[in-house]
This record gives structure tokens, sequence and C-alpha cells, in this order.
């Protein structure tokens, strides 16, 4: 565990440092009031909910862990501390596991400054408190499973494009697989196993309350086999010619 | 890692080991044994392989066939099934025993040294406390200390190979491997890397790659040198340049004529390569001084390779016997009278560890 600390804080310093990370982060939090004041009119509307306001950060958080991600290990070989990282007495959970840490903790924190436009609404309006920490919930393991995500594609990717490409679109396609397939009109079982595999269906039961186990373990389980994969993808990267 | 080691025993172990890329370049197979005591320098031109063997090593990258072992443990693996857990768990123990300097001094530009260090020091599984400690050990040792609080980022590149230097310290590894490390250091700071390399080869394996020969010189105790890929030489300094050493004659012109177009006027007469040394007719008071390989003018000539010039090489007008570096004079001297140029001086001198690390990474055997 000390080692995963000691990657997790030094992840957290090189973050820190990074402006890419503040702007980011402004403007997923402007988008999301933005969103939810003026487009969807909260003010103007007879209900009381932030559902709106949670229906919008998929597409959003997802955008800004891969931004994050980004700077984690294909900044690593841009500047060659890939070497110096490879070379330490880790092993390659520490090191995967930590810059996860770092990267899902940062998350969580952007997650956090949320709070304000919450309970800004709240003070406008009667909000369900146990509803609200239900689609805090939510948000959370979406962090943590498109977190995961992202560090699978960036763990091999050579460039910070490709990270940032690769991420993008691998959360995309597995967020958004079952609006698609009933767009293509795809029906019957194959439509059933898309809509299980999907992350947007079953974040938007959360968020509307239902806290079902089902969709828990699919956030847990799917975080769970990227790491693990993540860990894979970077044990082989030692075959790589420079 | 405070074990005692007999210097004897074997620190790096690396038996026919190889790595080549789809390019060609890499390493192999190599075999050799590095000990603890012992300073050794990795010499060669560019692109002989240094960094990668460096790499091997530490398991930066993994061997394509061979091995090669750490205090007698592999270093990494590629290995992803179930069973390579224990694998993963012994390369960082392997890396347990290495501090390493990578080439270019790579360091994190948002962390100051003293973050940096303190972060490799947590990944040798140093407590908190203990490796803000080792931290600051490190950066004294290696005269980086002045800088411990400014970002990397900011730092000039002589500070930046202080600090890289320090990040191979910490936690008093026992196997040091520093690749080109002195790049950026300023005569006095290089002076104060020498001592503290003298100091570690006191107990401590200690690899330096370079092509620095006065780095070499100054503080190793054993080189190793490469060429495209493969050792083709390792032994200590003096035995190397002993063992490389070919007798060479130095003539001194005085001629009127600038030294480039004699350079190459003398080397078509004779056929073989002819080199310039400036420095010795700067010092000599000559407008020319040439070296010139006694052994391959010989050869060139389809002579007997007299190598030391003892052995008969060719016969004068009165048939006697005359050795490799007669028939060179009087060759020579011959072009001289021809062109009409007046040679001051020439005398058989043995060459020096530049020349020797010359012809063993440039120089072609015949038929190589």
């Amino acid at each position: 565990m000390r080692r995963i600390g000691a990657v997790w804080r030094k992840e957290l310093r090189v973050l820190r440092g990074a402006m890419m990370l503040y702007a980011a982060g402004a403007l997923f939090l402007a988008f999301a009031a933005f969103y939810f004041f003026h487009m969807y009119g909260f003010a103007a509307r007879d209900i009381a909910t932030v559902r709106p306001f949670f229906g919008a950060i998929p597409p959003l958080l997802s955008l800004f862990v891969a931004v994050l991600c980004m700077r984690t290990f294909p900044e690593e070989r841009r500047r060659g501390t890939w070497e110096v990282l490879r070379t330490l007495p880790l092993r390659p959970g520490d090191a995967v596991v930590g810059t996860y840490g770092a990267v899902f903790t940062v998350a969580l924190g952007t997650i956090a400054l949320t709070l304000p436009v919450v309970l800004g609404a709240g003070l406008l309006g009667e909000l369900d408190w146990g509803v609200v920490a239900g689609e805090y919930l939510a948000a959370i393991l979406l962090a943590a499973t498109v977190t995961a995500i992202c560090i699978f594609v960036a763990v091999g990717a050579r460039s910070q494009v490709w990270a940032l490409l690769g991420s993008v679109l691998v959360l995309f396609a597995i967020l958004y697989a079952p609006s698609a397939a009933a767009e293509v009109g795809l029906s019957g079982q194959a439509r059933e196993v898309v809509r299980a595999v999907g992350m947007a269906p079953r974040f938007d039961d959360l968020i509307r309350g239902v806290l079902d186990t089902a969709d828990v373990a699919y956030f847990v389980v799917l975080t769970a086999a990227f790491l693990y994969g993540a860990v894979i993808r970077y044990v082989s990267t030692r075959r790589e010619a420079l | 890692m405070e074990t005692a080691h007999s210097p004897r025993e074997a620190a790096v172990s690396m038996q026919k080991l190889e790595r080549r890329f789809a390019s060609g370049a890499g390493v192999g197979p190599i075999e050799a044994e590095l000990h603890y005591g012992e300073v050794i320098g990795l010499l060669g031109p560019n692109g002989a392989g240094k960094s990668t063997l460096m790499r091997l090593m530490t398991g930066f990258l993994t061997p394509g066939a061979g091995s090669v072992r750490i205090a007698g443990l592999v270093p990494a693996t590629c290995g992803v099934a179930p069973a390579a857990a224990g694998a993963w768990q012994s390369g960082a123990a392997a890396r347990m025993y290495l501090g390493y300097a990578p080439e270019d001094a790579p360091l994190y530009a948002e962390l100051t040294p003293r973050e940096q260090l303190t972060f490799v020091a947590e990944a040798r599984d140093m407590p908190r406390r203990a490796a803000a400690e080792a931290a600051q050990r490190a950066l004294e040792r290696a005269g980086a200390g002045s800088v411990a609080d400014r970002l990397n980022g900011t730092l000039s590149k002589g500070n930046r190979s202080r600090v890289n230097i320090a990040q191979a310290l910490v936690g008093d590894p026992r196997i040091v491997l520093l690749d080109e490390p002195t790049g950026g250091l300023d005569p006095a700071q290089r002076q104060l890397f020498y001592e503290l390399i003298q100091e570690l080869g006191k107990e401590l394996c200690v690899l330096i790659s370079t092509h620095v020969l006065g780095d070499a010189t100054a503080i190793c105790t054993r080189l190793l040198v490469l060429r495209d890929g493969r050792l083709v030489a390792d032994g200590g300094v003096n035995e190397i340049v002993r063992a490389g050493q070919r007798e060479q004659l130095l003539v001194k012109i005085r001629s009127g004529a600038k030294e480039a177009p004699l350079e190459h006027d003398l080397a078509r007469a004779l056929g073989v390569p002819v080199v310039a040394d400036s420095a010795k007719a700067r010092e000599s008071g000559v407008d020319a001084a040439f070296r010139i390989d006694v052994a391959s003018t010989v050869r060139e000539h389809g002579q007997v390779d007299t190598a030391g010039g003892g052995a008969a090489a060719g016969r004068d007008d009165a048939g006697a016997a005359m050795s490799g570096s007669e028939v060179l004079q009087e060759r020579v001297f011959d072009w001289a009278v021809e062109h009409g140029y007046r040679i001051v001086g020439m005398e058989q001198v043995a060459g020096d560890l530049g020349e020797v690390f010359r012809r063993l990474t440039v120089e072609r055997a015949p038929g190589e």
C-alpha cells in the first residue's frame, strides 16, 4: 500500500501543476451549470429536481477524465519519466492503481464542486435529498468506471492525442451503445445484450433513485475488469522498442 | 539495501543477453559479470547499444534471448499469465538493488527535486519520514542541495544532471547505473562527480555509460567497450590500452603548405589512413604532424604484419632485412623528397586510449 500511496501522491502533485486540469475542471462545471439553469430552465419549472443536471454529467465527466488521463502515462512517455517510473521497484499494480487513484481523486473533487449548484437548487425548491444522494452515488460510480477505462487506454497509448481519442471513443461506445442500437433499429435479443452492456441506461436508473444492486455491481465489475486490463497492458509494454 | 556483499559476488550477470529491434539495432549476445567494488565504464560510439544494455539491466526492456540477473534476480518480465505475479514481485525485488539515472535526466517538471526524490524513496518502500531524509541525503551527496525546493522545470542542465545522479543514489542502492551522467556538468562539478563515484565504487557496483574518454580513464577500474551491440573489449583501462595499442610513426614536417592537403597527399602516396595531429604540430612548432599506423601500412602493401615492427617486413637495397617501421620511414622519406618537404622528425610512438578506442569501435578488420 505504501508504494501505491507514493504513486498516488506523486501523480496528484503532477496534476496539481497542470494548468490544463484547472481549465478542464472549470469548463466541466460551467457547462453543467449552464445546461441546468439556462437550457433546462430549472427556475421556470414546477418540479424541483436536479436529475437533468446529473443527466448532463456522463459526457462531460467522460471528456474531463479523458483529458486528465492524457496527462498520466502518455505524458510520462513524452517527457521520458516513463523510464524512471518503470525502473523503480514498483509492481505493475502499484503504478496502475496509484495513478488510477490520483485521477479518481481529482474526479471526486470535481464532483464535490457541484455541491453549490445542487445546494442552490435546494434553496430554490424542495429537493428529495434521498434521490440526490442516489444521484451522487451514480456520479461516483460513473467516475470510478470512466477513470478505469481511460487509464486502460492511456497505459498503452503512444501519444496523448491517441489516448484522448481512444478514451473518448471507447467511453462513448459503452455509454451510448443502447441508444445507438435503438436508432439503427436493432431488436430482440441483440438489443437486450447491447442494453445490458451499455452504461447510460444503468446510470439513468440510478439517478432516478432506483438503487439496484445489479447496476452497482455492473459499475464495480467493469471498473475492476478495466483496471486488471490496464495492469496487463502495463506489463506487456516492456516488450516495446523505443 | 544494507546487505554486505563479497566483492567477487556477481552484482549483475549477463548470459547470452540479446535484444534486437525491428530496425536491426540492439545489443548482444553479451556475456559479462559485474561485481561489487568496481567502477565500470561502458564505452561505445552513438548507437553502439549502451542505453539498450542499461535498459535491459534495469528491466525497462526485457531480453529477446539470454538473461540478465541483478543480485541473482530477474529484473523484469513481460509475462501476463496469472503465474507471472510471482515474477512481478521478484522483478520489483531485483530493482530494489538498483539506482538508475537515465540519459538526458528525465524529471517531473511540476515537482521539486525534493518531491521527486522523496517519491523515488517511497517507491523503494521507505516510510515517509525516512524517505524525506533519504532524499535530502542524496541531494546533498550529489551537490544538488541548494536547488532542492525549486521546480525541476526551472533547473539548468547542470542542476538537472545533478538531480538525476541524486535520483540514482536515493535509498542507498547496491548497484548504481548512470547513463551519460556528466552532460551539462562544468569542470568543477565534474571533479566532484569523479570523487563521489570513486567513493561509491569502494563498496558498490557502479556502471557508467559514456563516450567521454576522460570520464572513463579518471574513474573507472574496468571498461566494457561496445560496437554494433557487441562487446569488443572487457578489462582494466591499462589492460585494454596495452592490448589494443599499436605502434605508430609520428612524422613532423615543415613544408609551407596547409595540413589538410598534405594529409590527403601523404595518405594517397602510402595507400593507408594518415591522421593529422595538430596539437603535436603546434607543440613542436612545425607546419604539420601525422600519425601513421605501422601495421596497417605493412598489411596494406602485402608484407608480413609485424605489429610491433620487429619481424622482417622488407629488404633494403643491399638485401638486408627491414622492420615494418623502417619500410614505412623509407616510403615517407621518398614522398617528402619528391615534393620538396623537410622532415623535421620521425619517431615511433604508442597509441593512447583515444586511438585504441577509435580502432575498437570504428575500424573494421580486413574482410569484416
